[in-house]
């Protein structure tokens, strides 16, 4: 039976190899992959993401929870992709044009994996063409950017004024972060949503795409 | 007073004639803005030099004269008639002998390139910023083991030749001196030579080699830095981590009390008896949960006061009151104009500087969102309100 305790002390510990284990105990005993990701994994990730947006944990244990999750997804992920059924909505995520950070943007692309999303990562120094680009070939719900830096958080406006020149406005919903970053600014910029932690980033989206 | 003088009676709570005049730095891109708004180019320091990371020293910052990859500011220290700078006394306070710096690519765009810390990185060679970190020399056991070969506290190794004659220089000084710095700092040190998210998995996947990473770090600050302290007195000691995001620490307070407390608390008091009374750290990020643990490690002031991640500089010094502060001037409010100028200098300077051990100046570098008319309103009226502050002759 999936029990999200049990997923949760798991991930929370970084004990990868349990929870495959415990993962692949759950699919030989005739457990879904959906129901063990929806109910198991996906929840236990959530209550990680919580518990670091409210301070009481730190980027190490965020870090191992999701190299655990990952683990987790690796068995999961080949099984559910044979599925056509509730595919999982697409985040393309990247640090924009200038800005070579990119710990905060691998928290929030963890958070996101871990939250159930199909992440696609395009690195850091992203220029508005290839966003646009990557909009074309991966179709998204979701374009997430980061910067560090307040030399180059102005490189979002000049990337969601991109996106919507090329058409995709309706399609597809933009989120920012970052540490100079501020709702204000976000909402100047036309983002349709600004995440102040990587843990927040993951309730926005969901909210956006509701 | 000269600016000496002016420092550690500042910093020490006293009553100088007026703290100091000073900034941190700028981006070269905001010295060439300027430059173009009628900013006088008298002594142009960009024009034809582009310094590591695109950056300017200014008065606060530790330089090293004998640095060459970034030059310190002289032409708005001239024109606003700045006291006299911080000097860093030039000790190699890590890696020796230095790594060869090598070029793996290059383009139009980038350049990919192994510096002499032995950190491979990647730099956008158009856009002013920070460099991308590939690689690092220490990101295991083996890495450590290795690296303590070129972190061995053999203090002639790592001066100048000319070590002698700067040391009766220094003597006769009437500037602040510092020693360490940048990159030099427990968690900094250790993200600059494991990585970053190394550092923060091998809090759980190797904790003992972070442990005896930090503990020989502390070993060896303490056996450099006590023999030159020995040959020269320095002011303070600066330590640099950058350990915090936009909403606290990267690592938990009880992490930090059981790895880098301990070290920390050797080092400072060490160099208590050594007779430095200013630690100054630099560590940007939100710093609520961090302060206190610093104080208990030995900290006794922030260098620079970062105000973007929501540190309220007033609300800090009332917990904290004997905490030196230098910085603390939100620049994207600097960027707003008169009003916004007058607001942000008014809800802070004049209490801080009341309250004592206040060096103001903006957050951390001028970025070239600040116009030159703004900067001059901002540096104009903050003389005014510290020379309003001026003891009594």
């Amino acid at each position: 039976m999936v029990n999200k305790e049990d997923m949760y002390t798991l991930l929370s510990s970084g004990k990868s190899e349990d929870l495959k284990k415990l993962i692949q105990h759950l699919l030989d005993s005739g457990e879904g992959p959906e129901r063990i990701l929806k109910e198991g994994l996906i929840p236990a990730m959530d209550e990680i993401g919580v518990q670091f947006r409210d301070g009481e944990i730190y980027v190490p244990e965020v870090l191992i929870a999701a190299r655990s999750m990952h683990a987790g997804l690796s068995i999961l992920k080949p099984i559910l992709s044979k599925s056509s059924a509730n595919k999982a909505a697409k985040v393309i995520i990247g640090t924009v044009k200038g800005d070579l950070h990119d710990i905060g943007k691998n928290l929030v692309a963890m958070m996101f994996e871990g939250g159930g999303f199909e992440v696609v990562d395009l690195g850091i120094d992203v220029a508005a063409h290839q966003f646009v680009e990557a909009i074309k070939k991966h179709q998204p719900q979701v374009v997430a950017m980061s910067a560090l830096l307040t030399t180059t958080m102005k490189e979002m406006k000049v990337s969601i004024q991109a996106i919507r020149e090329a058409g995709f406005e309706n399609q597809v919903k933009t989120i920012v972060g970052g540490a100079p970053l501020s709702e204000k600014f976000a909402k100047e910029m036309g983002a349709d949503g600004f995440a102040p932690d990587a843990a927040s980033a993951v309730t926005v989206v969901r909210s956006l795409l509701n | 007073m000269n600016a000496r003088e002016r420092f550690l009676a500042v910093m020490g709570f006293e009553e100088p004639d007026r703290t100091l005049l000073w900034e941190m730095g700028y981006w070269t891109e905001t010295i060439d803005r300027w430059h173009q708004e009628g900013f006088p180019k008298v002594q142009n320091d960009v024009e034809g030099f582009k310094p590591a990371g695109g950056v300017i020293r200014g008065e606060s910052a530790p330089h090293d004269e004998l640095s060459r990859e970034v030059r310190r500011d002289t032409e708005v220290h001239q024109y606003f008639n700045f006291d006299k700078g911080i000097f860093s006394l030039p000790v190699n306070s890590l890696i020796h002998p230095a790594f060869e710096y090598k070029v793996f690519e290059e383009t139009e765009d980038y350049i990919i390139f192994q510096d002499n810390l032995g950190v491979k990185k990647k730099m956008n060679k158009k856009i002013t910023s920070r460099p991308q970190f590939l690689q690092w020399p220490a990101e295991d056991r083996k890495g450590f083991e290795a690296i303590k070969e070129r972190l061995r506290p053999v203090l002639q190794e790592r001066v100048p030749a000319h070590w002698n004659d700067l040391v009766k220089q220094y003597t006769r000084r009437d500037y602040p001196l510092t020693l360490g710095g940048y990159p030099c700092g427990f968690y900094g040190t250790l993200r600059f030579l494991m990585g970053e998210e190394r550092l923060l998995l091998n809090f759980y996947d190797d904790p003992e080699l972070v442990r005896d990473f930090m503990n020989y770090l502390a070993d060896f600050w303490i056996q450099l830095w006590g023999e030159a302290i020995s040959q020269i007195k320095v002011d303070c000691v600066h330590f640099w981590e950058d350990m915090s995001y936009r909403s606290g620490p990267l690592i938990s307070p009880k992490m930090f009390r059981e790895f880098m407390l301990p070290a920390y608390k050797r080092v400072t008091s060490f160099l208590r008896e050594m007779g430095v009374k200013i630690i100054l750290v630099d560590t940007d990020g939100n710093l609520e949960k961090l302060i206190p643990l610093f104080l208990e490690a030995g900290i006794t002031g922030l260098f620079p006061f970062e105000v973007q991640a929501g540190n309220d500089i007033v609300s800090i010094r009332k917990r904290y009151p004997h905490l030196q502060v230098i910085g603390g001037i939100d620049k994207m409010e600097v960027a707003k104009g008169k009003e916004a100028i007058e607001k942000e200098l008014h809800s802070k300077v004049p209490f801080m500087l009341q309250s004592g051990g206040y060096i103001p100046h903006i957050d951390h570098l001028v970025p070239p969102e600040v116009s030159w008319e703004d900067f001059i309103t901002y540096r104009t009226r903050l003389r005014e309100m510290i020379l309003e502050r001026r003891a009594p002759p």
